[in-house]
């Protein structure tokens, strides 16, 4: 347990501590009494006393309030860890920085995989969004991209919602100085706030996104220190992270201008409505909040060459483009975009902000040129030419860790229970961040609860997929999630992610009953009906003569035995659902299941449909998760090894923590492997395993 | 303690995952064959199902583990005999992976074990073996202790770095060129379909870019099938050309072997069935490596020795490059027409064993012309050759004739067409070859552009296998130099 003893808590200044205040939810603050309870109104803003009493050891402290922050926070409260939350605000918890939507191609995914284990951010925009749209519906299941237009200030009040009212999550506004460790074992056991108020805590999760030093880039005269417009940045703790040893380094990112809506000119666009029906992100939901005729419509324009002039003219007067010494390959702002690339146009899409917002942001147009050449750049924009700016575009730059200073679990290396999530391990994204958030905000838990590590490997999901990038290669640009990442995408699918989670999500504790028993009777009637449809085999011509239509009276005689699950990737037969569905016996009532669950037969399909590939997929995803089982100790010396030097060097500048991620690691060999693979037997026999 | 936990947990997990791991094998004797025995080692959960279908045997129970037994074995879709050969099996876990284990003890044989690997690929979940992965199974699975995996490092190495640093050698830079050239232009392609599938809709990537990929992959496609379709030459060049001299008994084949190896290799007499095993003998014929085997005289016997003697001697024909058919002039009368009298021959010798080798090269030699008196009326197409081994009449002009139709097999070498050289090469480049053809059709006919692209990803693999394996980053320099994508 934890060791207060090298800390004594007074001599830390309490002297502000009154003006911290703290929310926690009423129903899990056992000290108070009933009468009490009933005076505390849910929402409310509890002052809390100068106590002490309030800093007993959390065991999880997450730093930050943002995708990342609120759904490390509540996977840790749901794992049943003491939780606490600290942010620089409460009113921007779950604050949408950037553009007001959700998904889209690989980033859907990821967000159902994030619900597939019980997270926050599916669920909440299901509730909360305006326009619900699947991407790629043409190029085939395995990249359809969720995606959705959210109203900004809808999911603000629903994430902090859910974060208030979570048992064992406990919320403090206040400004994070220092991390506090124990030097000898290199382990957290603290952090102090602004105030130099000590919180004890047996682990610390920083999701600080772009606030470590952030600064905003607003032409080339304003550039002023700030995390978000605004927000104060995090420099005391950027400080203190740096005096850990991490390697550091710095990124931009940038937002476009908003627009006001009334002074837009939307007949001079391509209007793109929303799905009908808007198909919803959580597995938990049959159906989102909206009826499709209430959607919000998404306009396309297109910039023109005017524009183009005005970039190139001023391009000498934008921060990012001058600093662009080796900017990311692909290009943040528009100016990057006009300046690298021939194209005279780009698209810009119009997406509407909320229901009650007057503003429209214009996706396309990061930007961080002066505000009256933004204006003038804006207005030359088809349908924008009368167009009010009521914020300028801007620029920011902020620290992030070197991504290889994390194991897969999102634990530091250097310190023991420190763990980093989100945009500061170099990502950009809401679904990149929260991904990382819910990883991080599980093993956290799993550390206090002395449970092994929650991780998933690249043939289980994006999120796998994500984590092991940034640990095993690093990144020098935002990364950002695409389908084309992941060598397994047909089998990482966004239909299937409850299947290849939600089992593991709830054996590691952090899947709720009631999701758990939702997906248990999903499950149990999906393996009934594929059962039944992989037993019911018949010649392929007699298949042929039931299923075309109309029936093909003579087929030619086919007498190979085929099942009709495996006939259902060949479309001609298996258009009709209905005709195929007769064919399907009742006695065990399987086919009126499948008549009357649609989605278990759309999700059987296709299955069947990539079934030929995945499972040649399947073979390899086992041996990479065989190799995933082998662990390298922290405390292993590569020096031993009799290979050469280089890889030496590779492999102590990632310290891979399982062979499984040594063996990616560009230019190691399979002799090195080897190697690597008998020293830990040899250190196994000696028993130098002692973690 | 934790080291054991570990272990504990790995052996729970390697229970629930063995039964789904790809059955692996690999020619355990390495790969330069030709030697009396090679072997064919098969390991996983389904390498009994090999034992059974290529032995034809219906139960395991004929098989005891860990028994040697002599059995044939034939091609599971021909038929064909492939090879008489002892076969052993292990049961797992006793056994050097830890899984089931098979082995072939063939000839060592290169056309044999070229066929082999054919038949082992094209059974479900087999695939060929990564270098070192035996061990490495048998590491994982605990079967390898200390000293063993100490001896193995040394082989490990050897077939790896060194092995593809050898054959990359080899490749001497043209066939590296070659298949990198194609691995880019994959690649390229590759890297313009994620585009597509990733960016197209948000980021208005031009429709008309997947008709320039199906366009550019239909030309690689094309070249890696001629590629492949070189009838074995770089091989044959590598291992040498296999010829077999057949003929009916008595026809001077062990006289024209003697002339060629320029020893006295093979008993010469005038008795008909003097040779009864094949007789190999290996010469350089102009520069070319040929490997030269006298056979029994080919005819209906009831001694039985001599009967074996022939089936050899047509296993043997039909592994080979090449036949020189000897036939005995003074047999044919030389007034008539010649030609038919000579195909007539030819299928009476044929038909003793109902074997086809129609499709081999085939060089015909009239032994013993000097007994013939109307030399003045012969005229012989250009593959019948009239010679005589004890006169040495005409010994010149068939030596020429016989360099000349192994040139025409191995082709010059040249820098700018190379050929394949490496059955490995032949089995990932087959497999390169059927993926983009998927690709290809899949494409063409609308469906799953991911499906589609999946065989893309797999075809570059098999690729990537020979020269080098893609890395994602690879593909996103692609995607991000092509294309304008941002937010």
């Amino acid at each position: 347990m934890f060791q207060l003893a090298k800390y004594n808590l007074r001599s830390f200044r309490l002297s502000n501590i009154t003006t911290t205040y703290v929310r926690f939810s009423t129903s899990n603050y056992n000290s108070l009494s009933e009468s009490e309870l009933k005076s505390i109104p849910i929402q409310g803003v509890i002052k809390q006393p100068v106590n002490s009493s309030i800093f007993q050891p959390y065991d999880v402290v997450v730093v930050g309030g943002g995708h990342a922050g609120c759904e490390a926070a509540h996977a840790a409260a749901r794992m049943g860890v003491r939780t606490l939350l600290i942010t620089h605000k409460l009113e921007t918890i779950g604050e949408m920085s950037c553009n007001p939507s959700f998904g889209g191609i690989g980033k859907g995914h990821l967000m159902r995989e994030i619900d597939a284990l019980d997270g926050l951010c599916a669920r909440l925009c299901d509730k909360t969004g305006v326009h619900y749209k699947v991407l790629n519906r043409s190029k085939g299941r395995a990249v359809w991209g969720y995606r959705a237009q959210i109203d900004r200030k809808l999911y603000k009040q629903a994430m902090q919602n859910e974060i208030l009212n979570t048992q064992n999550l406990h919320v403090m506004a206040a400004a994070v100085r220092d991390i506090v460790i124990d030097k000898e074992q290199s382990r957290i056991t603290g952090i102090t706030l602004d105030n130099h108020c000590l919180i004890p805590t047996q682990s610390v999760i920083i999701t600080t996104g772009t606030f470590l030093r952030g600064c905003i880039n607003l032409g080339m005269d304003e550039q002023k220190p700030a995390g978000r417009i605004n927000d104060q940045p995090a420099i005391d703790l950027a400080k203190s992270i740096e005096e850990l040893g991490f390697k550091m380094g710095r990124l931009k990112t940038g937002t476009p201008a908003r627009l006001e809506t009334k002074t837009i000119d939307f007949s001079k666009t391509i209007t793109h409505k929303g799905d009908n029906p808007p198909l919803p992100f959580s597995f938990l939901n049959k159906h989102v909040w909206i009826k499709p005729d209430e959607q919000l419509n998404c306009h396309l324009t297109m910039t023109t060459s005017q524009l183009a002039d005005i970039v190139r003219k001023n391009a000498h007067l934008s921060r990012h483009v001058t600093q662009d010494t080796q900017g990311p390959r692909y290009c943040p702002s528009i100016e990057s975009k006009i300046l690298r690339f021939k194209n005279q146009t780009h698209p810009v899409w119009l997406e509407p902000e909320g229901f009650d917002s007057d503003l429209t942001y214009p996706q396309g147009l990061s930007c961080t040129l002066p505000i009256d050449i933004q204006l003038r750049m804006l207005r030359t924009i088809p349908s924008l030419e009368n167009v009010n700016m009521v914020r300028p575009g801007y620029g920011v730059e902020y620290d992030y860790i070197d991504p290889r200073e994390v194991k897969p679990s999102l634990e530091t290396k250097r310190v023991t229970n420190l763990f980093f999530a989100g945009q500061i391990n170099g990502t950009t994204g809401y679904e990149e961040a929260a991904a990382q958030g819910i990883i991080a905000g599980i093993n956290s838990a799993c550390k206090v609860l002395n449970k092994p590590m929650f991780t998933i490997s690249r043939g289980e999901g994006y999120i796998g997929v994500m984590i092991d990038d940034l640990t095993l290669h690093g990144t020098s640009e935002p990364y950002r999630m695409f389908t084309a990442r992941s060598e397994y995408r047909l089998s990482l699918r966004a239909d299937n992610a409850d299947l290849r989670l939600t089992q593991s999500g709830y054996d590691i504790g952090c899947v709720s009953e009631q999701r758990y028993n939702q997906f248990q009777s999903f499950k149990k009637n999906y393996d009934q009906a594929k059962e039944c449809l992989q037993n019911l085999k018949k010649p392929i011509h007699v298949w042929r003569h039931l299923l075309t239509s109309p029936p093909e009276l003579n087929p030619s005689r086919d007498e190979t035995i085929k099942s009709l699950y495996s006939l259902v990737h060949q479309a001609p037969y298996m258009m009709d659902n209905e005709k195929w569905l007769a064919l399907v016996p009742d006695d065990q009532n399987v086919r009126s299941m499948l008549l009357s669950d649609n989605e278990l037969c759309e999700r059987l399909c296709l299955d069947a449909v990539y079934e030929h590939l995945t499972k040649r997929q399947k073979n390899e995803i086992d041996e990479v998760k065989r190799d995933e089982s082998f662990i390298i100790p922290d405390s292993f010396d590569y020096q031993i090894l009799q290979i050469s030097n280089e890889a030496k060097q590779r492999l102590e500048e990632v310290r891979p923590t399982t062979l499984g991620s040594a063996s990616r690691i560009p230019g190691i060999t399979p002799a090195t492997i080897f190697s690597l693979l008998r020293a830990l037997k040899r250190q196994s026999q000696t028993s130098i395993f002692n973690v | 303690m934790i080291f054991n936990q570990l272990w504990k947990n790995k052996n729970l997990f390697i229970s629930r995952h063995s039964s789904t791991l790809s059955t692996i094998f690999a020619l355990a004797t390495g790969y330069q064959v030709r030697s009396g025995v090679a072997i064919i080692r098969i390991s996983g959960s389904l390498a009994t199902q090999s034992l059974l279908t290529l032995t034809r045997e219906t139960k395991l129970e004929k098989f005891q583990p860990k028994k040697l037994y002599l059995t044939k074995i034939y091609d599971n879709k021909t038929n064909d005999l492939i090879d008489q050969c002892m076969t052993v099996w292990f049961k797992g876990p006793k056994s050097f992976t830890g899984e089931d284990v098979v082995e072939f003890h063939i000839h060592g044989s290169k056309a044999i074990a070229s066929v082999m690997f054919s038949i082992l690929s094209s059974f479900p979940n087999y695939r060929l073996a990564e270098a070192g992965e035996f061990s490495k199974r048998a590491y994982l699975n605990g079967r390898l202790d200390l000293t063993e995996a100490e001896g193995l490092i040394d082989l490990i190495n050897a077939q790896t770095e060194q092995q593809r640093k050898q054959s990359l050698y080899q490749m001497q830079g043209s066939l590296k060129d070659l298949y990198e050239r194609w691995r880019i232009d994959l690649v390229k392609s590759l890297a313009h379909s994620e585009a597509y599938i990733d960016f197209h809709e948000d980021q208005h990537i031009e429709n008309d870019i997947l008709t320039g990929v199906i366009q550019k992959v239909q030309i690689t496609y094309d070249n890696i099938s001629l590629h492949l379709q070189d009838h074995r030459r770089g091989e044959i060049l590598r291992d040498g050309c296999r010829i077999a001299i057949l003929g009916a008994p008595n026809a001077g084949k062990s006289s024209l072997l003697n002339i060629l190896t320029q020893k006295p290799t093979a008993i010469v007499s005038s008795i008909a069935g003097t040779t009864r095993d094949v007789i190999e003998s290996t010469i350089d014929l102009g520069g070319y490596p040929v490997i030269i085997c006298d056979t029994a005289g080919l005819r209906i016997t009831n001694d039985p020795i001599e009967s074996e003697g022939v089936s050899r001697a047509f296993d043997r024909a039909n592994l080979c490059d090449l036949l020189i058919i000897v036939i005995d002039a003074s047999t044919l009368n030389m007034n008539e027409n010649l030609n038919e009298q000579i195909d007539q021959h030819l299928s009476n010798l044929f038909t003793i064993k109902s074997s086809s080798l129609n499709s081999l090269t085939k060089l015909i030699i009239l032994n013993k012309i000097d007994l013939v008196n109307e030399k003045s009326q012969m005229k012989f197409s250009d593959n019948i050759i009239p010679i005589s081994c004890i006169s040495n009449i005409n010994i010149q002009k068939f030596l020429s004739k016989l360099t000349q139709t192994i040139a025409d097999k191995c082709t010059e070498p040249s820098f700018t067409t190379p050929y394949l050289t490496n059955e490995r090469h032949r089995i990932y480049l087959t497999q390169t070859v059927e993926d983009l053809k998927m690709f290809l059709l899949l494409i063409n006919n609308n469906r799953d552009l991911v499906l589609a692209v999946e065989h893309l990803r797999l075809a570059i693999r098999s690729l990537g296998t020979i020269t080098g394996v893609v890395y994602t980053e690879e593909l996103l320099d692609v995607i991000f130099r092509d294309f304008c994508i941002g937010k």
